[in-house]
Formats: C-alpha cells, structure tokens, sequence
C-alpha cells in the first residue's frame, strides 16, 4: 500500500515537471507565493463552482477554507448570478411553471427549457400547478418514475424534487450529482407529492382551493443549515402550521406572523413563493381576477 | 478636460528605483491609502513607494487615471452605457499581461488600497487558472509544498468530488 502511495507520488511529481516544461512558462506562474488572505478572501471566490472541486485537491488549507460557511457566503456574493434553475410562473390553464436550465459555467448560453413529456402528464400536472421534468437526463430519476417527478423548490442551485410515484421528497445538487432521497415519511412530510391528495381533481379557483396551494421553498436557518419550509393551506386561508423538511427528517415548527393588516382580511392562497432566504418573503395573490401580489413576512419558530 | 487637470493640485509618486510620476491628484485619489495620507495632511510634495518599482507604477497610474475619468457608478443613476462598454474595454486590455506583472500590480494595488484594481487583478487569475488541474494550479500560484494533501488524501478528494474532472 504504502509501496502504491510512493509511486502515486512519484507519478505526480512526475507530471508536475511535465506541465511545468511543457505548458506552463514562466510567464503564466507568479514569482512568489502570493498572500494567503488574498487568495482565499479575493481569487477563490471568484471562481466557477465547478473548479472549486478541484480546489479541493490543491492543498489542505484551501480544502478546510473552501468548506465553511464563510466561504460558501462568499462564493455566492459572486456567483448568485448563476441560477441553476429558473423556474417561472404562468397564468392558470396554460403551463403553469416553465422550468429552465442554465449553465452555471456559460450563462446564459445554453438556456433549455424543461418540457412535458406526455400528453396525459400534461393534462394530469397541468392541473396541480405544476410542470414535469422528463428527457433531461441527469435527474436522478429513471424514465418511469420521471413521469410523476417535478421540482418544487431551487434555492442557492440547490433543488427540491418531489417523485409522486416512489412518494419520496429528495433534495438535489444538479452540479455535483449529489441527491438525499427517501426522507422518513411520518405526518409531517408534505402532503402535495402523495397520490391520495394529489389526484383528486381540482379547479383553481378562490371557491375551490386544496392543497396544491401550498406554498414550499428553501430558507437558511439561524445555523446557516438550509431547510425547506411546507406552508399549509387551509381551505384556501393560510393556516399557522409550518412542516420543515431537514436532509433527515419532517418535523413541525410554528409560525411567527410579523403583523401586516393584510392578513387578517384571510386572503384566498392562491399561490405563493419565497422571495428571500431569510427573512421569508411570501407572494399570495389574492384574488382571480384582481391579480394582485401581496407580501408578508414570516419568521420560523420551534413549537 | 485639460484645462481642468492643468488648474487641479499634483501629486508627485516616486518609485522603488527613483523615478518621480507627477499626476492630478484626482488621479492619486482613486488609491484608498493615499487619499488617506493626503486628508491626514501627512503627504509631502513627493510620496515614496519603496516597494513599487516604475514599470508597476506606471501601469497602476495608467489604471487610476482611466477610472478617474469615468464617471463613477454612485453619480449617477442612468449613467452613459457606452462609458461602462469603454471601461469594460480598458479593462479587458489593461489585464493582458504576464502573469508575474500581474502579481505585481495586485500587490501594489493591495498595499495602495485600490479596490476595483484588486478586484480585476484576481478576476484575471481567476481567469487563468479556469480549466486548469490541481498540479498546474499549484504551480501557477505557486503553492507552499509542505501544505499538500497525502496521496491517499488526494486521491480520496479526486474521487469524492469527481464532478469537478470531467
């Protein structure tokens, strides 16, 4: 073994010189080690997310710097720019949500747009809101079960993935492949993803609103941990229970309300995002017709 | 333009091999620790940068005088596009240089103070170092040796985050 790690090393020394004679001059390397605090405070930052997994690799104080928090903050400031997913809303009846890929390392070259696969998933999805992901293939679903999966939440190019059909919730970095699925399901995993109440047939309209107008989205919690919050929806009046789903397991928090008049008038969920991480800002349009936003504010508390 | 740069005061730089560079003290403003020394009144006629040599001087002058001219971000809401475009451009220009110049410039750009000029300094490393492994990064930046990771360190690294060596 240690015979096997002595080659390894050689082979790597071996190959340094290469790159050193062959395609790196002296005038593409810098004379001198450059400042730490520089290059973790101002170049790491600035790099594409996927080089930092090579990174990684360089050295073991980038390795320890690259996985904290304060990094991860940092590297965002640079590249929020970069979505992932852009996921858009639409007006009822047609597509609701069009879900877009971008390149995280080419924005804005390669924009594609997510499409039904089906005509019977369209008639089926079109009526819960929501758009199915197919023929992409690095969802970390097979063609089957592909059918019944659709993004719920993305959030800092993390995304939420709800399979009705395994009835599983999984959260997903579409960068680094990496995919937790199958959360325990207990009475506090969100209820939009299960057939029993999903295909009920449903109309969008104030009179008749179910639980596809629960909101769900990504916030950061006070330890910096991301979590994803389910707003439950009761008969179309947003009721003060919150599930939060951790990378574990559901669990129930309550609601803390910042006071807005607006709240008390129980205006009809129709639909609602979050807007921001932390301080929870949520969209509900009040009305059919009036297509009006109003916001509110929300903070998560421990029951 | 000119007659306005002829009336304002000057500001006089001397570099580590003793050549002087009078500029407009607008100029000289765009460095965060000489306007320091200049509101502290603790400027002289001439200041010496005894870690800056002429050629890196001369380019961060070139720099400065540039930027100064453009009219800044916070002036003005609507300001020209066409004057972003052209800075975009200087800039773009002004970064291709060798590698070891470019250390110089950041270093005297971090020891002056001049944050938008640190900022394209590392862009352009970041640049650089785009689609490069981990042993030609190492020796682009020129990484201390005794801080790698053992091979079996490494090659767990590698194969964790296999994404990234595609």
């Amino acid at each position: 073994m240690r015979f096997a790690s002595y080659i390894a090393l050689g082979l790597a020394v071996l190959k340094n010189v290469f790159t050193v004679l062959w395609n790196l001059t002296e005038k593409d390397t810098v004379t001198t080690e450059l400042p730490s605090n520089i290059i973790l405070m101002e170049i790491l930052p600035r790099l594409p997310t996927k080089l930092l997994g090579r990174c990684l690799c360089v050295c073991k104080e980038w390795k320890s710097f690259l996985s904290t928090h304060k990094f991860a903050k940092m590297h965002h400031q640079y590249v929020s720019g970069y979505k992932l997913f852009q996921i858009e809303h639409t007006e009822f009846g047609q597509r609701p949500l069009t879900i877009r890929m971008i390149n995280c390392e080419a924005p804005n070259v390669s924009l594609n747009t997510v499409h039904i696969s089906s005509k019977y998933t369209e008639h089926l999805f079109s009526e819960f809101g929501v758009t199915t992901v197919s023929n992409y293939s690095s969802l970390p679903y097979n063609d089957y079960v592909l059918k019944t999966v659709y993004v719920v939440a993305s959030f800092d190019g993390l995304v939420c993935l709800a399979a009705m059909l395994p009835q599983e919730l999984a959260f997903w970095n579409p960068l680094t492949q990496c995919c937790i699925k199958k959360l325990s399901d207990n009475s506090c995993s969100p209820r939009f993803y299960k057939p029993s109440c999903t295909l009920r047939p449903l109309k969008f309209s104030p009179d008749n609103i179910s639980s596809s107008s629960d909101v769900i989205g990504f916030y950061i919690d006070s330890s910096n941990d991301y979590k994803l919050l389910h707003m439950v929806s009761n008969d179309g009046v947003i009721a003060d229970v919150l599930f939060v789903a951790t990378e574990r397991d559901f669990f129930r928090v309550s609601l803390n309300l910042v006071p807005n008049p607006f709240l008390y008038l129980q205006l009809p969920l129709v639909s609602g995002y979050f807007l921001g991480p932390k301080s929870l800002f949520c969209g509900f349009r009040s009305g059919w017709r009036s297509k009006m936003h109003y916001l509110f504010r929300c903070q998560v508390g421990k029951v | 333009m000119s007659t306005s740069s002829s009336s304002s005061k000057k500001i006089v730089l001397k570099s580590a091999d003793n050549e002087t560079f009078e500029i407009d003290e607008i100029v000289a403003l765009e460095s965060q620790a000489i306007k320091n020394m200049i509101e502290d009144e603790c400027a002289d006629n001439v200041i010496p940068l005894g870690n800056i040599d002429s050629k890196t001087l001369s380019k961060i002058i070139e720099y400065c005088k540039k930027h100064a001219e453009s009219p800044k971000k916070d002036d003005n809401a609507d300001i020209d596009e066409k004057a972003v475009e052209d800075l975009k451009s200087f800039d773009a220009e002004f970064a291709k240089v060798d590698m070891p110049l470019i250390q110089d410039i950041l270093m005297a750009a971090n020891f002056l103070n001049i944050d938008n000029l640190i900022g394209l300094m590392c862009r352009t490393i970041a640049d650089r170092i785009k689609g490069k492994t981990p042993e030609e990064i190492r020796k682009i930046l020129n990484i201390n040796k005794n801080d790698l990771l053992s091979p079996e360190q490494e090659a767990k690294a590698r194969e964790e985050n296999s994404w990234a060596f595609d």
